[in-house]
């Protein structure tokens, strides 16, 4: 402190008698200061208690630099500086002071002061030396020292396990390094729970759904030492354990099946990536190979394939496309940051329980996360496109190929037999040579062609090249065209392949974009900012049928958009754009070019003509190449392309004869084309081309900072090696490989940690989706090591034996009632059993509750897989977007996590006992205790009804004496028999009951009202939902 | 200490009676606090480190205890209701003058005049549109907004906005905030009631919810007819048949307490067992706020339970029942608007006449009614009505005779608990498209309310995701010229 002031002192000397009295410096000292120090300098000085906007006006200096949104003024330029705008007022949104305007002569004065050139009195330059150090002042962002100082940074170490005094108890190490700080402690571990208590927890923790009772009977009976591992081993073998693990990963990509947002429009064929999941959690696929399909499935240069040869990996992708989506935003940019705000945040907390999304306007406040590192990750998403993609890609391009061998099998079938032909037909030809899309004589001062690279996607968008033709029709016309597409085609192959056609991302600095082409049951979408849900009133007109025999232009008026970034999609697939209308199977598309322009009609093209008085050899010679398939590779092979499609149309190729071989060659070509499987869509990532992304100062996408290149976060050596990506791709592959780098401190511990929060009921990090400064510190930092290296190292990232290690423990096998004498000292010490000297009591999640229900009444139809079953709409769902029809109120008995997950129209019970809101990572539900609960449990139909089935079920076997009916219904559903007392008391209450409902004593023990009493009383019993 | 004598202390001796369980289904629920269960539910999801504490106190002295927001979907407009602009009449069907944004519908027409005259009401000499002759003559009840403006101009993120501070889906709605800081005050009805007069806003019933708070918290919807809350109605044959089976359900809970170690590891049980003490005393609690046959013929008529048109009474029972709800302790009553078809809501983007006469017609007597009803019992003074759309609208045509959305400045009134009635905040440009004067964003609102409630909105935080987060998000000015 003493310092500078010393230098301060020293600079006002120095600056002394410098013109000190000048009429510039006399006005600002007169004039000017005054309003400074009065108005502005609270929040634009050294001095301020809090600097706002980076921005200094305490000096000369302060004032040119400006603070985040540019210099404050332009010398002489009082209408162009920002400062004299906002003392102004007319800017609603940049009003200074803020509380209040200053006077007209005030205003009045600064004017003058900046026209002339804004002279400074003493001072200034203290005033700037004063700036500097304040700057580094305020400014407090150190990423290398928040980085030293936090714990999730650190690499993950070995760590061994801590000696114990009992070493009775620990069954492995993990239970050692529990026990060591128990007995630090002074507690003890809980004894192990009794079997049934075990067998219904794990069962619970690792499929979901109550054992029967045939397998509680085994398992007390089991003497065998590894009979606890019998059970754990047949149920993480059970197709059931992925339904149960992968609906925990479901929480983590905020999973729903529609948009949200006004209509709630469908994300079609989301359910795929809930059955990718199911499946990827059975085969135990290893996690980091796991997390890089969600990142980058769709770039795997070796995508994992299904048994039946389908794309697994590219599933992964749609992880992306779960957030909310929004049918008309009025600022599109606006709307692009949101939804990748969205998966910037969803991206960092479920793989590296980092809360990255802080840092968009801002650098973090808390963790070593900074703007630039937001933005860093940015770039990733805008290269990023959506689409749907076909799993089966393999099969159909199989076929694809196959039909391609057929066409050149009827190519030369068919030249061979036109030649035989040609002579007796062919006159004078005048014809129309095609024009070209680059052709000078065609294009105008102002048509620009989009670039010229494109992104094909899906078997139909084939090589296509001079010569290449339809097939259609009969042996005698067996080819029907010889289009001679200047870009792409998709009818070639077939029409029935299909695919999508993508521009490179352009930016929009003309009003029109022109695009030439013919096709039908196909549509354009210029896709603007990665907006793809596409609608009226705004948007209607950037999506576009293409349904014309011949090239035709289609004119889009971008006027609204000019600036901001887009991409052109051609497609002519079987699936719906997002809110489109239905899209039908067999479209095709001949795209000639796409340009944008300044003139709002298209160009006219100058086809040029030419007349040949004998072009027999010409054409001749063309079939000639045709038929032995040179013909693309002549100099002039799109006028000879032209001169064959002239021939067809003039009918000189008609086929005079019924041609059997021919006709069987279009045979085959039919067989194979129908075999050809339809293409199994999903939703998934495609790469486009793609920019690295500005920072937005502040958040703020119209205020651009520096340019920051594509890389994982610096404080996990993001900076080390800057990324440049895949050449022409998003590089998402390469983040991939940076999140599930060994050496990356945060992967293995997040996934580990998860783990163990869905088994003990809290994680060793309580915070699982936040491990930053604002997250709570590791219970057991050592155990979090050891697990997470073991995990990495020796377990290869298998997620199937991470769990077994754990629920094998002595620490997961405790009983929830603490050992004698320690519950009362530990009820102070640790009330929330965070160092774990018993087990947890723990509710039933909202899905296992309503598969419980299904289980105990019978009703359960454990078929997997599929599209969602309709939600059950009561009358309380209400809204825009509301399914026509409601679904089966009993959701046709399948379990939970293949019910339909509308964002608008949640299925209200679910919701209730805490399904997440599918909004953004959710890896800690809330546990809450609301009225909704115990009414739906009491007066819901469903649990009604499915109260009635169980009773039913109990009643199946007329002979059972009451007491051997009861024990049956609790085995069922508590995997223990009643106590004496519980019989006393069901046995009265089933006499009381048929005493009000007036049933004859001897009806009572078969009445089917008083079961469904006595079963839905079981159901609204804590111990049905709870855990011990 | 909370300045309210409708809380009631807890009983020392819960935990026993809850593990004897000797006195029957029901008999806690006398002495039971709602509020207090339903925080109590798993201690891991507590939130320690939020500053508002388990039992929530306000930060400050109460203005207001109750909520009725009365919203209205859509957006009306200001330039016919509470914003008089003359010069849109003089330059009717001329070009618009000033520069457009863009619109939702992007089919400007011309400048349209209001088709209704204002008068100026009350001592205040508030001046409000022929559109709302009953809430005029409450003119010097109102503190008039005219400044507000919105960050979006389409409906369900301005929704979302102005139900949640955020135009994304998933956050906390204020009703579901407000329950949280300030906790329930009815043992036997939820905090957060929506009262569904036939319309779920654009956004769905996201607009009421908890977001990332606990579930406890998220607006309950009650229907106009039918059954008004979700299975609120039992499915037994006699409510002696349900008695005796919850009994049955309570004994056996309480052996399942008495196996326990009757440590803290049964706490999350004790809490499932009170909740449904709670459950069963709002079977009995709903069905008796619904019946108004106890209200009197004078209290039906001046809300207009008794009007001619159809979509009045169904508003008017609306307001009745907002009042009956606030009598009855509930923190935060949303009111949604009848549906008025063809109209779309308040949304006249065509036949702005038709449009606004209709929809005024239907709420304008009950929400008179209700504020001096109010006013009357004297429960005015400790409850907080506010009057609001997601937006306004253009002060030009779309079309020939609709009007687009309008962020950009629109009209909102407060009455009631700690505001200065018979004030006029800010102003819109002289056509009544952008504020000119005063300019409010609805984060500011929400600051506003909170602080008429007792809470500070920069303290009232839950951390989620690394950050405590508030209703206001970062932003949030108090509107301290209508504090009373």
């Amino acid at each position: 402190m003493r310092l500078s002031v010393t230098i301060l002192a020293l600079v006002i000397f120095s600056v002394r008698g410098l013109a000190q009295d000048e009429p510039g410096v006399q006005f600002f000292e007169a004039r000017i200061r005054p309003i400074l120090a009065d108005h502005c300098y609270g929040c634009h000085s050294a001095g301020a208690k809090k600097l706002k906007g980076k921005l200094f006006l305490d000096s000369r200096e302060g004032v040119l630099k400006g603070g985040e949104t540019g210099a404050a003024i332009v010398l002489g330029r009082p209408e162009q500086s920002r400062m004299i705008e906002a003392v102004g007022y007319a800017n609603v949104d940049l009003q200074m002071p803020p509380k209040e305007k200053l006077s007209d002569r005030q205003i009045a004065d600064l004017t003058a002061w900046v026209k002339m050139g804004a002279p400074w009195g003493k001072g200034a330059n203290a005033a700037a030396a004063a700036t500097t150090t304040t700057v580094t002042k305020v400014d407090t962002f150190n990423l290398a020292k928040r980085r030293a100082s936090h714990w999730c940074w650190q690499p993950v170490r070995v760590q061994a396990a801590p000696p114990v005094h009992d070493t009775a108890w620990p069954r492995s190490d993990i239970d050692r390094f529990i026990l060591a700080r128990l007995e630090a402690n002074h507690l003890h571990p809980a004894p192990s729970a009794d079997r049934r208590t075990l067998i219904r927890r794990v069962y619970f923790d690792l499929i979901g759904l109550p054992p029967t009772p045939a397998e509680v009977e085994d398992f007390v009976k089991d003497a065998a030492p590894d009979a606890f591992e019998k059970v754990v081993d047949r149920l993480l073998a059970s197709p059931r354990f992925g339904e149960r693990w992968g609906r925990h990963w479901l929480d983590l990509a905020r999973y729903a099946e529609t948009m949200g947002h006004e209509f709630d429009f469908a994300i079609p064929n989301a359910w795929r990536y809930r059955d990718y999941v199911i499946r990827a959690f059975n085969a135990d696929v290893p996690y980091d190979r796991f997390l890089t399909e969600q990142i980058a499935g769709d770039v795997l240069p070796e995508p994992r394939r299904s048994p039946d040869g389908d794309d697994e990996s590219i599933v992964g992708t749609a992880f992306w496309f779960f957030g909310e989506d929004v049918q008309a935003p009025v600022d599109v940019r606006q709307h692009q940051a949101d939804l990748f705000d969205n998966r910037i945040d969803v991206f960092g907390k479920s793989m590296l329980g980092l809360t990255i999304a802080c840092a968009r306007c801002h650098d973090h406040k808390f963790d070593a996360i900074s703007t630039a590192d937001y933005y860093a990750l940015y770039g990733y998403m805008k290269g990023m496109r959506y689409t749907q993609a076909a799993v089966n890609d393999r099969s159909i391009e199989e076929g694809a190929r196959r039909l391609d061998g057929v066409k050149r099998s009827l190519r030369r079938a068919v030249a061979t037999k036109w030649l035989a032909h040609l002579d007796s037909l062919v006159g004078p030809l005048r014809l129309t040579l095609p024009a070209d899309c680059e052709d000078a004589a065609t294009l105008r001062a102002g048509d620009a062609p989009l670039p010229g690279s494109w992104f094909a996607q899906g078997a139909g968008f084939g090589a296509c090249e001079p010569g290449d033709f339809v097939v259609d029709g009969d042996d005698r016309h067996p080819v029907v065209a010889f289009p001679v597409p200047s870009i792409a085609h998709s009818g070639l192959r077939s029409t029935k392949l299909e695919g999508y056609f993508r521009s490179q991302t352009f930016t929009i600095d003309k009003p029109y974009l022109q695009v030439q082409a013919a096709g039908n049951d196909a549509r354009l979408n210029v896709v603007i900012d990665n907006f793809v849900v596409i609608r009226d009133p705004i948007y209607g007109g950037l999506r576009r049928p293409i349904k014309s025999p011949t090239p035709a232009w289609i004119t889009i008026d971008l006027k609204m958009w000019q600036g901001r970034q887009a991409y052109l999609e051609l497609a002519d697939c079987s699936i719906s754009d997002p809110g489109g209308p239905p899209a039908p199977r067999d479209g095709w598309i001949q795209f000639e070019q796409a340009l944008l322009s300044e003139h709002a009609s298209p160009p006219r093209v100058r086809s040029a003509t030419e007349k040949l008085d004998d072009p027999l050899p010409l054409v001749r010679s063309s079939l000639e190449q045709w038929r032995d398939g040179r013909l693309a590779q002549s100099t002039d092979a799109r006028r000879r392309a032209a001169i064959l499609g002239e021939a067809l149309r003039k009918g000189w190729l008609d086929a005079p004869a019924h041609d059997p071989g021919i006709a069987s060659i279009l045979d085959e070509y039919h067989r194979i084309e129908a075999s050809i499987p339809a293409p199994l869509y999903t939703p998934a990532a495609a790469d486009g081309n793609t920019d690295d992304e500005h920072i937005f100062i502040r958040g703020n996408p119209k205020t651009l900072g520096p340019v920051v290149g594509r890389r994982l976060l610096t404080a996990l050596g993001g900076d080390a090696e800057p990324s440049r990506g895949e050449p022409g791709g998003s590089g998402r592959l390469e983040l991939a490989r940076r999140v599930t780098d060994p050496a990356n401190p945060l992967t293995a511990r997040v996934m580990v940690n998860r783990v163990w929060h869905h088994l003990f009921g809290r994680g060793i990090v309580a915070s699982v989706d936040n491990f930053g400064a604002l997250g709570e510190r590791p219970s057991h930092p050592e155990l979090l090591d050891y697990l997470a290296h073991r995990f990495v190292h020796e377990d290869a990232w298998s997620t199937k034996r991470l769990i077994r290690e754990i629920v094998l423990t002595s620490t997961y096998r405790q009983s929830a009632a603490a050992a004698p004498g320690v519950g009362d000292s530990a009820m102070k010490s640790d009330p929330t059993n965070t160092l774990l000297y018993r087990a947890n009591v723990r509710r039933l999640e909202a899905e296992s509750i309503r598969d419980l229900l299904l289980s105990v009444s019978g009703r359960l139809d454990l078929t997997m897989y599929g599209p969602g079953v309709q939600v059950h709409l009561t009358p309380f769902m209400e809204g825009r977007g509301r399914p026509d029809r409601s679904g089966p109120l009993d959701g046709n008995g399948r379990r939970s996590i293949y019910l339909d997950v509308r964002r608008n129209f949640l299925n209200p019970m679910l919701l209730a006992f805490d399904t997440p809101t599918p909004f953004n990572t959710m890896g800690r539900r809330s546990v809450s205790n609301v009225p909704a609960q115990a009414l739906i449990l009491m007066n819901d139909p469903f649990v009604l009804e499915q109260a009635q089935l169980w009773a039913r079920r109990a009643l199946a076997d007329k002979s059972l004496p009451p007491e051997a009916r009861l024990t049956r219904m609790y085995e069922s559903a508590f995997a223990r028999p009643p106590t004496q007392d519980e019989l006393r008391d069901l046995l009265a209450f089933i006499d009381e009951q048929g005493q009000a409902m007036n049933v004859a004593a001897d009806q009572r023990a078969t009445n089917l009202s008083i079961w469904t009493a006595v079963a839905h009383a079981l159901v609204n019993t804590k111990e049905f939902i709870f855990l011990n | 200490m909370y300045p309210c004598n409708r809380q009631q202390p807890l009983p020392l001796t819960r935990r026993q009676m809850l593990r004897q369980g000797a006195l029957g289904f029901g008999a806690v629920a006398l002495t039971a606090l709602a509020s207090d269960f339903a925080r109590a539910a798993d201690a891991s999801v507590r939130n320690p480190q939020s500053a508002i504490r388990n039992t929530p106190i306000p930060h400050f002295r109460p203005k207001a205890r109750n909520v009725i927001f009365l919203y209205m979907d859509g957006g009306v407009s200001a330039m016919d209701s509470f914003d008089p602009k003359p010069l849109l009449t003089r330059e009717h069907g001329q070009p618009f003058k000033m520069k457009m944004e863009p619109t939702q519908f992007n089919n400007n027409g011309s400048t349209l005049g209001s088709p209704w005259k204002f008068r100026s009401y009350g001592q205040s000499g508030l001046p409000v549109s022929d559109l709302f002759p009953h809430i005029a003559t409450c003119a010097d009840d109102l503190a008039l907004i005219r400044s507000m403006t919105s960050n979006f101009s389409e409906h369900t993120g301005a929704n979302y906005f102005l139900h949640t501070g955020s135009g994304m889906q998933g956050r906390p709605s204020m009703g579901a905030w407000v329950g949280y800081g300030l906790g329930s005050e009815s043992r036997n009805l939820p905090g957060f009631v929506v009262l569904n007069g036939g319309l779920i806003p654009p956004g769905g019933l996201d607009n009421f919810n908890a977001g990332f708070l606990p579930a406890t918290y998220q607006g309950s919807i009650f229907k106009s007819t039918g059954e008004p809350v979700a299975n609120i109605q039992p499915l037994e044959r006699s409510a002696g048949l349900q008695r005796a089976k919850l009994d049955l359900v309570a004994r056996l809970d309480a052996g399942r307490l008495a196996r326990g170690d009757g440590g803290r590891a049964d706490d999350a049980i004790e809490s499932a067992i009170a909740n449904y003490e709670l459950a069963f005393a709002m079977q009995s609690a709903v069905p008796e706020l619904m019946d108004l046959a106890g209200e009197s013929a004078a209290t039906r008529s001046l809300y207009g339970l008794d009007a001619p048109y159809d979509k009045t009474r169904i508003y008017a029972r609306q307001c009745l029942l907002a009042r009956r709800l606030v009598e009855r302790g509930v923190r935060f009553v949303e009111l949604t608007c009848p549906s008025i078809p063809p109209n779309d809501r308040w949304d006249a983007h065509q036949n702005l006449r038709k449009n606004h006469s209709e929809n005024a017609l239907a709420v304008d007597q009950p929400i008179a009614g209700m504020l001096k009803d109010l006013k009357s019992r004297g429960l005015l003074d400790e409850t907080l009505v506010v009057f609001s759309g997601e937006f306004g609208r253009t002060p030009f045509a779309q079309g020939s005779d609709g009007r687009d959305h309008n962020p950009f400045g629109f009209s909102l009134w407060l009455a009631g608990g700690g505001v200065k009635a018979g004030t006029i905040y800010g102003a819109t440009d002289e056509y009544g498209y952008k504020v000119v004067d005063g300019k409010c964003q609805i984060h500011d609102l929400h600051a506003t309310m909170l602080q008429l409630l007792g809470l500070d909105h920069k303290r009232s935080t839950f951390r989620w995701g690394g950050r405590d987060m508030r209703l206001t998000d970062v932003h949030g000015e108090l509107i301290t010229d209508i504090l009373a």
